[in-house]
Parts: structure tokens; sequence; C-alpha cells
């Protein structure tokens, strides 16, 4: 039974696995899986509590269908964007606990949190321009038929091999 | 045979260097029993709307956990390892949600046919520079922070203390994209159209041509590999 739960799956099952939970998603919810806009809702949020207004921005006049409600509701922080990602960090937890592998770990270098808020930055950015992360352009866009994803798959594989460039430089 | 003796040998010289690590299983059932507490507590609360995200996010995150999945190297390790068995993965799971999601979309039209983009389920976005631009940027990003925004998740999950960096990251970035985004608007996205290929070819064509795509993709990252790494990789 120990062995059995340490196991990791083949990545093929994940595969159709993931692809599988994105299709129930969609038929039981109208929306498709999605990440960074909880994310958004959430740095908002933290400018709002700052005193800031950036539900005025012209941003959630353009996407108002998606986020007016949520925004009227005042519940930027629990929502079903919150709620989906906080998901995925506890499934992530429950896996992790059951094959016994959870670990706190630590930061091993300066260079290494650089890379990874430089990273999450560019990101962040990016996906508020292509309307969306790697899962919510992507993942959900290729199979909603939308050309948008398709430039997104070209351009985010070019990037990565860019970013693979400079990854390789900086640490040989 | 043989080799299976070498390695229950290597196990058993690994067993006694290794301090054995404790089970965490009953902190794993601890926090399921927790999770489905708030299930429960989201389906008396809030009359079912919501518990569809929780109870999804849950099995996603076992997924991805379960299978190392990473997109981030999907898209890296053909260059950095040639290895495309993650990118092979994507690919089955985008065959899976193109069948899936041409149902859906197809009942919905078929219910509504004036919809607007914005209203059909699934994602469909303008396409032009403001795409090619962020996908690349964001391609850069991903293999720099080494994982994506849902990576991030996962592995926030595991417990490690990195992906803290990334998410905070990801909030400074997405919201100065928002505050930016006019900038973006009237010069690149304003004029950009959405393309939507049912439109113009019918559902049956696009999830054809679709699937039919993607299973020479999955051929072509099939050959690349067993050209690179012979076929043992």
């Amino acid at each position: 039974m120990k062995q059995w739960l340490k196991k990791p799956w083949p990545y093929w099952a994940g595969g159709i696995l993931l692809g599988a939970l994105n299709v129930v998603l969609l038929a039981a919810s109208g929306s498709a899986w999605q990440v960074s806009g909880g994310y958004l809702l959430w740095g908002s949020g933290f400018l709002e509590k700052l005193g800031l207004k950036p539900f005025q921005w012209d941003y959630f006049q353009v996407y108002n269908t998606q986020y007016q409600k949520i925004i009227a509701n005042h519940s930027v922080f629990l929502n079903q964007h919150t709620l989906l990602n906080l998901g995925v960090v506890a499934g992530s937890s429950i896996a992790a606990l059951l094959s016994s592998q959870f670990k706190i770990g630590k930061i091993k270098g300066i260079k290494q949190a650089a890379f990874a808020l430089l990273g999450g930055i560019l990101m962040g950015y990016g996906s508020r321009l292509v309307g969306g992360c790697n899962i919510g352009g992507f993942f959900s866009g290729i199979p909603s038929f939308s050309l948008h994803a398709w430039v997104f798959w070209i351009f985010i594989a070019a990037g990565a091999w860019v970013g693979t460039k400079i990854l390789l430089k900086f640490l040989t | 045979m043989h080799s299976e003796e070498i390695d229950s040998l290597i196990r058993e010289r690994q067993k006694g260097k290794q301090p054995r690590r404790k089970s965490q299983i009953p902190y794993a059932l601890a926090l399921l029993l927790l999770s489905c507490t708030g299930a429960v507590f989201l389906w008396v609360f809030n009359r079912g709307g919501l518990i569809v995200f929780w109870i999804v996010g849950i099995a996603l995150g076992i997924v991805l956990r379960y299978s190392r999945f990473c997109f981030a190297a999907a898209f890296r390790d053909p260059f950095l390892t040639k290895n495309t068995g993650l990118m092979r993965a994507l690919l089955l799971a985008l065959m899976v949600s193109t069948t899936g999601f041409a149902v859906i979309q197809h009942r919905f039209l078929q219910a509504h046919p004036n919809a607007g983009y914005d209203a059909i389920p699934g994602r469909i976005n303008s396409v032009g520079l403001h795409t090619v631009l962020g996908a690349f940027i964001f391609g850069i990003g991903m293999v720099l922070a080494g994982g994506c925004a849902s990576g991030t998740l996962m592995r926030i999950g595991e417990g490690h203390a990195l992906p803290w960096f990334t998410l905070v990251g990801f909030l400074i970035g997405t919201t100065l994209g928002a505050k930016d985004y006019p900038f973006w608007y009237g010069r690149i996205i304003q004029g950009s159209p959405v393309v939507y290929f049912p439109e113009y070819i019918g559902f049956g064509a696009a999830v054809l041509i679709q699937i039919a795509i993607l299973v020479c993709l999955y051929w072509l990252a099939r050959r690349y590999q067993d050209k690179t790494l012979g076929k043992e990789g």
C-alpha cells in the first residue's frame, strides 16, 4: 500500500486526466481552468487595501463579464478563482503527504530567489497581454478552437528557448 | 531478472544509509478530511455553486503532483534534455479536452446561436502582436522561475519556499499588466481580430483538423526524441 502510494503516475496518465478534468470543470461550471485571473484579483485586492482604486482601471471595464460580479460582491479574495487555486495547493499537499514526500524547503541563495521573483513578474505581465496564463490562455484556449492559443504556443516555446539560454549562461 | 536483483541490492544498501522517512499518511488523511469539511461548508452555504471549483481544484492538484506534471518543463525539455515525454502528455491532454470542449461549445451554440465570444464556454481571445509579445515574455519568465502559473501552486503545496517568490512576482507583474492595459489596448489589442475556427469551417471539420494536427505533433515529438536520444530515451 505504501509503495503504491509513493509511485509517481506516468506523464501520459497525468495528461489525459488533466485534459478530462478541464472538460469536467467546463461542463459543470461553465468556465474552463484558469489560474492568473485569480492572481490578478488578489493583486488588485491588495492595492485596494492600500487605498488605491485598481478596479476602476480600464482592464476591468474591458473584461467586465468575467470580473464584474466578483468585484460587485466584494469577494475579491474569496471567489471561484481563489477556490480553484487553493484547491490545487491543497490537492498537491495531499498527494505529497500521501507519498510521504512533503518537505518544507529552504531558499538556497539570493540569486535563486531573484530568478523566481523576476520570472514571476515576466509571467504575470505577459499573461495580461495575452489575456491568460499558460493555463487559461493556452491549455484552455487550444480546446476552445481559438487561434490565439496556437500563436501563444509558438511564442511560449520561443520564449522558453531564450529562457533556457539565459539560464544556462547564468548557471555555468 | 538480473537487473532486478541489482536494484534490490542497491535498495538494501540505501536502507542502511538513509534515515527512513516517517510516514506522512496520517497528515494526508487529516488534510483530506479538512478539505471534505470545506466542501460540505461550501455546499451548505453556497448552494453548490462554488463547490465544483474546490473539488476540481483538489483533483487537479493531486494529478499535477502525482504525475510530476509541469508545463514549464513540457516546453523547456525538448530544448534542454531533448526529452518530449511531458510535451507528448500535454498533446494527449489537448486531444481529450478538444473533444470535450467541442461537445460543450456545440451544444451551447445550438441553444444560443447569437452568443458573443465572451459567452461561449471556454477561452476565446483576440490574436495579434500582443499575443506574440505576451507569450514570448511569459516563456522566458516560466523558464527563469522554473515553473508556470499552475506549477507555482503545486510546488507551494509540496512545501517549497521558492515558489512563494514566484507567486509574489506573478501578482506584481499581472497587476502591473492590468494597469498598463490601456497602453497596449490602444496600440495593438483594439485592432486585433478574434479567430474562432468553428465559425469558418464548422465544428466537425474544426475537431477533425485539430485532432489530426495534435496527432502529427505527437508523432513528430516521438521521432525527435528517438532521433536525439535513441529508442531507449
